[in-house]
């Protein structure tokens, strides 16, 4: 196993306008907020690295703008995501409607070989905000991340960085695996694994 | 390989030795060894027919000397020729000689260049070993410049401004006129970074090798050596790109536009100028001249052949048909046919595709933007339906239908299809190259897709809903100026499409695309879910498209069906959620057949954690639940009253009446049947019903009171004593608790909760109760010892002398002991309690008087003689400033002062 290729991960971004897509990623990768509102225009990325299972890998966290859904990026854009992040904001009923057509549409505009099981994470943002402004509650979220086929659900602050590691955590997770998954399918023949069975060779007394 | 040129022969067999040839126009210029001069008037023949050549001057006496060279500058029309070591100038027309160079005596070649921009004429003559440079002015040539030149210059150019390359035995240098400076092309020794000769491993110096110069309208210069052609730039720099490897020595070559022409010693050939292809070869015995340009001529000693260029589409179709893509498109590149270079990457596309290189095919579909309907007909019909197209190589077209428009193209192709053309069997897509292929036409639909939904996207925002002017007469399907339909149409067929190919690859897609905004054809797609028995997409299809009573009646369908993944009530229940008060009527239509399956599951269409459900009109909903059952219309009332906390009085005094009438419902039933089980449920109803009474503060209590008047009186005393209390009625309250319920503990503990400080007995609730207990009325008892009870209880909320008040005569004194006590230690409590905050109020203030004091000592005092210590001057009426030590000075002496001086309090 130690010859294992650098692993880059594409892992995009989505959600409506002002739900916190940019500080979400900026507080993850910057361990920065800013409390001023800058809409994203087209799509900008940061990438860190992360330790996932003991690997090290790279992951290009996608940020894109929410103002017009699937306009100005190309069908090439959404290609090759390892795990899309849907983001919504638990105080916008709206923002939480519209996850529906977001995850829809990144599976149109990307067809991954396996819908059904390709990885989105949810993200309820800006839970922060006092609790009687909250629109959107925590069952009805996971209610609808159940009825995807269990998508994880973490409720966020991008503000008071709550869950923010944990959840990007996940998110790698998946996305690794998603990758691996998708070099399943390469048209490369199989390997042939001489080291197949790895417990011997961790207990190899050298 | 294919034609370029038609050779016809234009002179045969002259009886006399062409020396050198000329063309223009139409004229053909001879120049003999002899030194006759023939000039021939040369047709052109329309299609395929023999050139017709007639000669219209001959001049035996031209010169004495054989005619080496002739060239025409029609702009002065002159006719300049080499005769003799002399450049002669004569008359276009009369062929008289006008005047000759004889400063040039032995020259042995010419070169004229005609600036584009002033319009001023140069000839260079190479004479020797120098070479001269001529400037016309006015009627003649004058000489201006004279260089010496290292060699005899055996071939000449002007290449730009003031260059010309010359070709010497040796070398090529390339000469500035005006300086005389020369640099050698290839000189290893002096052109750092340039390739020398000996870099493509020649030398020079055979003899027999004639030098080369070819001016190419790209801006470059081609120079020959042995077999080879090299590319140099004007300024005589190396250029990457590889030479031509000829198949011999060239001994003469030629331009004409975009392609080569070489005399080689065996053969004449023709050489794609950017693919350097070679395209085309000749058997011309002996030849040795050429005259390049739109002129082709070549010529030996007594023949002289026309070369005539085929019409480019008619080479790219020849090329075309050979599948030699690459070389037609280089042509159709340098030609600059944009209509032509489309077509012929479309054909390419086409080809790849049949080749099964989808992916290369795709990607130039998308890059053309081709039409999707062309794309989607090579698919078989599962995919392409009535598109589909029998598998064919498209037919070239004519080279006449200079705008290749869709129009064409479509009856071309149905022309062919009438024809019956066999349909050549170019592999049937099935397995996995079916899936391969149904890959790319995703990428290329989702691709479309998207721009599509831009265009759309675009004429909502701007409503452009007009008649756009006709498109350009391209081939390609103009998006932004489309009109609307046109668009709308595409859309549909895109969709569509896309829809079916993920059928066919990955039907996981399907539910996606049908859920966002799309235009799929409903009828179509309907067909196919249907037909696959996808009733879960068929359900979002119709959803997408607003059929939402199609939508329900399939779920309905479905529901009710004994098995199935969509069996039950659920699906419906989660559909009509969705739906909102715009399709109220069509929820209640459909909530009923869920309703009466399943209750508690329907109920969630009413009160279901959604916006859309709490927006639903909450009256009409109630009305309809309650012609289902009192369980529904009162769960949706506790819904709407504490979830929704909805203030409406109305719905607040309709769950009461609800309650009351279930109760009263109940207790009427046969006391017999499920006695417990019914007292139960009334003991239950009842505790909600006050419960609801104590809570809500939205009900109208006159209205239930009202309510209760028609009912028996008898019941329901306990909501009637909240209603009372409600309304303020304690008396009246109280009289229930005391008379009806008879419970003691129940009056107190209303007192107890409805009781203000006030001083006025009328408002105080214990003295109301007091009453009822003591003063009562309607012939009820006076219960003194109840009373007692309450006052040794609650006797402090009393004041003695109204209790005493209403107390009998005969109250016995020891009975109101424990009263009396309990006024009394309460009294103590008070006054001790209020001695104490009376002396802490008083410590307090000694405390502020004292600070006071302590404030007003600190005064100070300006008067006339008050002096600032700091400046010695009044203090006056200016600013001043206190320090804590009571030192007054100006203010803006304050600083220097606290400086030099201790300031703290005394």
């Amino acid at each position: 196993m130690a010859s294992r290729k650098k692993v880059l991960l594409k892992v995009i971004i989505l959600g409506d306008s002002g739900v916190g897509k940019t500080s979400l990623m900026n507080q993850y990768v910057n361990k920065k907020f800013s409390t001023q509102y800058k809409a994203t225009i087209g799509a900008d990325f940061l990438t860190k690295e992360v330790m996932v299972d003991d690997r090290l890998v790279t992951m290009q966290i996608w940020d894109t703008a929410g103002q017009e859904r699937f306009q100005s990026l190309g069908v090439a854009f959404y290609r090759g995501a390892d795990c899309c992040v849907l983001v919504y904001d638990v105080n916008n009923n709206r923002s939480f409607e519209t996850l529906d057509s977001w995850r829809d549409e990144f599976l149109i505009q990307a067809s991954p070989r396996d819908p059904e099981n390709f990885p989105f994470v949810v993200l309820g943002n800006k839970i922060d905000m006092e609790e009687s402004k909250r629109v959107v509650s925590q069952k009805r979220a996971m209610t609808w991340c159940q009825s995807k086929g269990n998508i994880p659900y973490f409720e966020t602050s991008a503000k008071e960085a709550i869950n923010v590691e944990t959840a990007f955590q996940t998110i790698a997770k998946n996305a690794l695996q998603q990758e691996t998954d998708a070099d399943f399918y390469n048209d490369f023949p199989d390997p042939i694994k001489i080291d197949n069975d790895t417990s011997k060779y961790d207990s190899c007394g050298c | 390989m294919h034609d370029a040129f038609n050779v016809s022969l234009a002179l045969d067999k002259v009886p006399y030795k062409i020396e050198s040839i000329f063309a223009y126009g139409q004229k053909l210029f001879t120049g003999t060894a002899s030194g006759a001069l023939y000039i021939y008037e040369v047709k052109e023949p329309l299609e395929d027919k023999e050139l017709k050549v007639d000669v219209s001057g001959t001049f035996k006496n031209f010169s004495k000397r054989p005619v080496e060279q002739l060239d025409i500058i029609e702009k002065i029309d002159m006719l300049i020729s080499l005769s003799d070591g002399y450049v002669n100038i004569y008359d276009l027309h009369t062929f008289e000689l006008q005047s000759q160079l004889t400063k040039t005596r032995g020259a042995n070649i010419f070169a004229i260049d005609i600036n584009e921009y002033n319009k001023g004429m140069r000839l260079a003559v190479g004479a020797k070993k120098r070479l001269h440079v001529f400037t016309w002015q006015d009627t003649e040539f004058i000489d201006t410049q004279e260089h010496p030149v290292p060699d005899k210059i055996r071939t000449m150019v002007w290449v730009s401004g003031d260059k010309i390359c010359l070709g010497l035995t040796n070398e090529y240098v390339l000469i500035d006129v005006n300086s005389g400076t020369t640099t050698e092309l290839f000189a290893s020794h002096n052109t750092p970074g340039g390739a020398s000769f000996a870099y493509y491993g020649m030398s020079i110096g055979t003899k027999a090798n004639k030098p080369l110069v070819t001016k190419l309208p790209q801006g470059e210069i081609l120079l020959v050596k042995d077999n080879m052609s090299i590319f140099a730039e004007l300024d005589g720099s190396t250029t990457q790109k590889t030479g031509i490897d000829w198949s011999g020595t060239p001994e003469e070559i030629g331009y004409s536009y975009p392609y080569l022409i070489a005399i080689l010693p065996k053969h004449v050939e023709v050489r794609n100028i950017v693919t350097q292809t070679l395209v085309q070869t000749f058997d011309l015995p002996q030849a040795r001249l050429i005259n390049q340009g739109k002129y082709l001529y070549v010529a030996s000693t007594n023949t002289v052949w026309r070369f005539i260029p085929l019409n480019f589409e008619k080479q790219i179709d020849q090329l075309v048909e050979k599948n030699e893509f690459e070389e037609a498109l280089s042509l159709a590149e340098q030609i600059d046919k944009d209509a032509k270079l489309r077509e012929i990457r479309r054909l390419h596309a086409h080809y790849l595709f049949h080749q099964n290189k989808f992916d290369d095919a795709i990607t130039i579909f998308q890059e053309l933007e081709a039409d999707p309907k062309e794309v989607i007909a090579l698919y078989p019909p599962s995919i392409s339906g009535v598109l589909h197209k029998p598998v064919q190589r498209p037919k070239i077209l004519k080279p006449s239908d200079e705008v290749v428009n869709d129009e064409i193209n479509h009856d071309q192709k149905e022309k062919v299809s009438e024809d019956e053309i066999e349909p050549e069997n170019l592999g049937i897509l099935e397995g996995k190259l079916l899936e391969e292929a149904v890959q790319t036409l995703i990428k290329f639909l989702t691709d479309r897709r998207h721009k599509i939904s831009k265009v759309l996207n675009y004429h909502q925002i701007h409503k452009t809903n007009d008649p756009t002017p006709p498109a350009s007469p391209s081939h390609r399907i103009n998006l932004v100026n489309g009109n609307l339909s046109h668009i709308l149409e595409l859309a549909e067929l895109v969709d569509t499409t896309l829809l079916k190919s993920y059928m066919i690859i990955n039907d996981k897609l399907v539910g996606p695309l049908l859920r966002v905004h799309n235009y799929c054809n409903v009828e179509e797609v309907e067909g196919l879910l249907l037909e696959r028995k996808k009733y879960k997409e068929l359900k979002d299809l119709y959803h997408g498209k607003g059929l939402h009573r199609k939508s329900l009646e399939l779920l309905k369908k479905l529901g009710q069906s004994p098995e199935g993944l969509m069996k039950g009530t659920f699906q419906t229940v989660y559909y009509l959620q969705k739906l909102g008060p715009e399709h109220f009527d069509l929820i209640l239509e459909f909530a009923t057949w869920v309703l009466q399956t399943n209750p508690d599951e329907g109920m969630e269409i009413f009160i279901g954690d959604d916006p859309e459900v709490e927006n639903l009109p909450r009256d009409k909903v109630l009305e309809y639940l309650e012609g289902f059952s009192y369980d529904l219309s009162v769960k949706y009332l506790e819904h709407i009253i504490y979830i929704l906390k909805d203030p409406t009085p109305e719905f607040h005094n309709k769950l009461i009446f609800k309650y009351l009438g279930n109760i009263q419902k109940l207790e009427s039933q046969n006391p017999e049947s499920n006695s417990e089980e019914i007292g139960e449920e009334i003991e239950d109803t009842n505790k909600r019903l006050l419960k609801f009474l104590d809570e809500s503060m939205h009900y109208k209590a006159e209205t239930i009171l009202a309510h209760l008047r028609h009912l028996r009186l008898d019941d329901f005393y306990e909501a009637r004593a909240i209603l009372l209390s409600r309304l303020g009625q304690h008396d009246q309250a109280l009289t229930i608790y005391v008379h009806k319920i008879k419970n003691e503990k129940l009056a107190e503990e209303y007192c107890v909760k409805n009781y203000i400080e006030t001083d006025d007995p009328a408002k105080n609730v214990f003295i109301s109760l007091l009453k009822v207990y003591l003063r009562p009325s309607n012939g009820e008892k006076l219960m003194l010892e109840p009373a007692i009870r309450l006052l040794s209880r609650h006797g402090s909320y009393v004041s003695a002398s109204d209790a005493l008040n209403m107390l009998p005569l005969t109250t016995k004194v020891s009975e109101l002991y424990q009263f009396v006590e309990k006024y009394i230690r309460e009294n103590n409590k008070n006054r001790n309690m209020n001695m104490i905050i009376k002396n802490l109020l008083k410590a307090d203030q000694r405390q502020v008087e004292e600070q006071l004091m302590f404030y007003r000592s600190r005064k100070v005092k300006i008067d006339e003689d008050k002096m600032c210590p700091q400046c010695t001057r009044r203090i006056g009426q200016s600013v001043f400033a206190v320090f804590p030590n009571g030192v007054v000075v100006h203010y803006h002496c304050k600083d220097k002062y606290s400086q030099s001086n201790d300031t703290s309090i005394l």
